[in-house]
């Protein structure tokens, strides 16, 4: 089942693309990043499936249906661009926005009593936004995302701005959410920040999609079968011809075999050298998106 | 539509409970009532206890008695050397007299001529106090008179029934003129207080949608509710502050005019049992601002009330919903500023032809202006008092909402791009394109 469905999402802006021909399926209970740099059209499909904007061709379906008005009760959504009224004070702001998400006021109240005292800010209650320090702030700003307790959760460049604390806060509460079956959408053009938690990505740049799925999986695809080996002793002469070595140092050789077998094991076990350590390399997401845009991309793949 | 009152209430109760909001509201009236009570005790009981000397050197008054005002603000003293009251009243510390009544020795009450009274303090005589004084004088005179000619008192009193009756003829006059001055005083307080508020809450408005937009909690919002019914939630928020404040101000008015009308009341009354020219070199007339008051008394607030709320929320929807579009394709407040131009002109052109339009309130330029929505709010109210046709009425109010309904459209596409954009000088050929787009 998917909690979210995009089909051949197109938007422009006058002549700029924002989206062309965008396709994608975030699972229900997945963890989704959304990966792409500055200006790769990541908040414009934010926005289409907030109903912000609207594309100009293309279905979003949201748990299988299309997506109507009131689903926007049940997604929440801490924009990039994010802020609060600085002269409310904390609570009231609080039941403001969840009350925009048709909660009922005693609802309301009960939901900000449990996530202030649950975030520790309980006694910060009737002061003022402005008073707050900026940490304490994400953390109002984070509770309002998730008061009316949404089934999808979109998060545009959560870690933007927040320091270590407060990041490893979000990044528990995420998971514990993805634990109750939401789903969550991260934003970022940090790919790095994500590579661990997400299940499922989605590449774009300059509007286009550039492929989709799976972590593991995607790292399969791009694997180029890499191996580092950690030993103790010398390596032969024979080793560099047999061998297509990348580095060596410190008694660590980074090589690429043709194969994934274990030739490169044998040659040490042959050879009678302690191995200390072995792994498979994986590419990260960054060497995953700069491939792709490569190889998507006519104007680089000459160069 | 739930969403919408939940905003209206959000926009509503954080302006009302602002200090700001409560002392414009009750500071502001209660500063006029004061000044207004102020600069009547200032006229009217300049200070108390004059003490008054008369100098009859002409020996008529020998027997008459001055009484003293009965509120002892002034106090009559006979005395007998003119010069050594006046040389008293040279020594600055020891002022006994604040104004010497000299009669000169050949007065003569068959042919009376005005008597000079010399202030001497540096406070000069109250309106009150003056107009006792020449009372009294023309009283006695006139019983010294009327005695020396053997006329009875019953003969004097038939005389001044005479002029009282005079005096009723000459009111049905007065009032109908008193109504005409309070129908331009009116119309213009109106236009006026419109215009203000039009300018005061509208600016409110743009600067809300402005706060916004650099708080970066616009897109927040977005995601729970549609860019309109932000917008319109604001407008309507805001507009109820404005009739929120304007009916306060009603209440305060009409409580403050229990405290001043007795006031003028109380002393146009006294004022009135004179005989005619009683006042003499008082730029007031006593009867006028009496009736003036009568007729404002007896003014039928309620519809005006009810057609300036009418008119007031429908302007304001309207041009708010301008303001709030232009508050959303500003980046910055300097960047509204120019943008707002446009709005505020129609705004200050209505107040132009607000002026013109009280000396002819039935010519062509007033049917006109109190139909086009832009004029409309400032015109049509202030038309009021000149009993306008009921068409009028009802096709103003029918233009003004239609012109509402399609700004508001307009300005519904101007805004919900303009919220979203950053960091981008607005240009009106960008905001003619956003309108023209489609989504």
């Amino acid at each position: 089942m998917n909690q979210l469905s995009l089909a051949h999402i197109e938007k422009k802006y006058d002549s700029y693309v924002a989206s062309a021909d965008v396709s994608f399926d975030i699972p229900k209970g997945a963890i989704f990043g959304m990966l792409g740099p500055n200006g790769a059209g990541k908040t414009t499909l934010i926005r289409m499936i907030t109903r912000i904007i609207f594309p100009d061709s293309g279905q979003i379906l949201f748990s299988g249906q299309p997506l109507r008005e009131e689903h926007t009760n049940r997604i929440g959504y801490m924009p990039e661009e994010r802020g609060l009224y600085k002269t409310m004070k904390v609570y009231e702001h609080l039941i403001y926005l969840a009350r925009l998400k048709d909660l009922s006021a005693s609802e309301a109240m009960t939901r900000v009593n449990y996530w202030m005292e649950k975030f520790e800010i309980g006694e910060w209650k009737q002061k003022k936004i402005e008073e707050l320090s900026k940490g304490m702030q994400q953390k109002v700003q984070f509770i309002a995302t998730v008061i009316h307790d949404p089934d999808l959760l979109i998060l545009d460049e959560p870690f933007s701005g927040l320091d270590p604390i407060n990041a490893k806060l979000i990044e528990d509460e995420i998971y514990d959410l993805k634990q109750k079956g939401k789903t969550i959408i991260f934003s970022t053009h940090r790919m790095e920040q994500v590579e661990e938690i997400c299940d499922e990505i989605l590449l774009i740049n300059k509007g286009h999609k550039i492929l989709s799925g799976a972590v593991a999986e995607l790292k399969q695809q791009f694997k180029e079968n890499k191996y580092s080996i950690r030993y103790e002793g010398q390596l032969t002469d024979g080793f560099s011809a047999q061998f297509d070595m990348i580095s060596i140092e410190n008694g660590e050789a980074i090589v690429k075999t043709g194969s994934s077998d274990n030739a490169l094991l044998k040659y040490f076990i042959d050879h009678n050298i302690t191995v200390k350590g072995y792994n498979e390399i994986l590419p990260s997401l960054n060497e995953i998106f700069i491939k792709a845009v490569k190889d998507a991309d006519p104007n680089t793949r000459k160069g | 539509m739930k969403k919408i009152l939940i905003i209206i209430q959000r926009e509503y109760i954080t302006r009302v409970r602002k200090k700001a909001f409560m002392i414009t509201t009750f500071l502001a009236p209660l500063g006029f009532i004061a000044f207004v009570i102020f600069s009547i005790m200032m006229t009217g009981y300049s200070s108390s206890n004059k003490q008054v000397a008369i100098i009859d050197d002409s020996g008529i008054f020998t027997s008459v008695v001055f009484a003293d005002a009965p509120d002892g603000s002034v106090i009559f003293h006979k005395e007998k050397n003119f010069k050594e009251v006046e040389q008293a009243a040279k020594q600055p510390k020891d002022q006994k007299f604040d104004a010497i009544i000299q009669i000169p020795a050949n007065y003569d009450l068959a042919n009376p001529k005005k008597i000079n009274i010399n202030c001497l303090s540096d406070k000069s005589m109250g309106m009150i106090a003056r107009a006792f004084i020449n009372k009294t004088f023309s009283d006695k005179v006139r019983e010294l008179r009327a005695n020396q000619l053997h006329i009875s008192q019953e003969q004097l009193d038939d005389l001044s029934q005479d002029i009282g009756l005079s005096y009723k003829g000459l009111s049905e006059d007065i009032k109908k003129s008193a109504n005409a001055t309070i129908g331009v005083a009116f119309g213009y307080v109106i236009g006026m207080a419109i215009y203000i508020l039009l300018m005061v809450y509208g600016t409110m408005i743009m600067k809300g949608v402005t706060e916004e937009k650099s708080n970066r909690i616009m897109e927040v919002l977005v995601s729970s509710v549609k860019p309109i019914q932000l917008m319109l939630g604001k407008i309507i928020g805001i507009g109820a502050v404005g009739i929120t404040q304007f009916v306060l101000w009603m209440v305060l008015m009409w409580v403050g005019h229990f405290l001043i009308i007795p006031m003028v009341g109380l002393q146009s009354s006294h004022l009135q049992t004179m005989p005619h020219g009683g006042i003499q070199g008082g730029d007031f007339d006593a009867d006028k601002i009496q009736q003036l008051l009568a007729a404002l008394h007896d003014y039928h607030f309620a519809p005006l009330i009810f057609v300036f709320i009418i008119f007031f929320f429908g302007g304001f929807l309207l041009y708010g919903s301008l303001f709030a579009a232009v508050g959303a394709a500003g980046g910055d407040e300097t960047d509204s500023q120019s943008l707002t131009f446009p709005i505020m002109l129609p705004i200050i052109i209505s107040f132009v032809i607000l002026m013109n339009v009280l000396g002819q309130p039935e010519g062509n330029l007033a049917l006109w202006a109190s139909l086009i929505p832009f004029s409309s709010p400032i015109i049509m109210p202030a038309l009021m008092p000149f009993n306008p046709p009921i068409w009028q009425i009802l096709l103003s109010v029918f233009m003004l909402y239609g012109g509402f309904i399609l700004c508001a459209m307009l300005a519904a596409k101007i805004y919900r791009t303009g919220i979203l954009m950053y960091g981008k000088k607005t240009t009106f050929r960008e905001i003619g394109r956003w309108i023209f787009a489609k989504n």
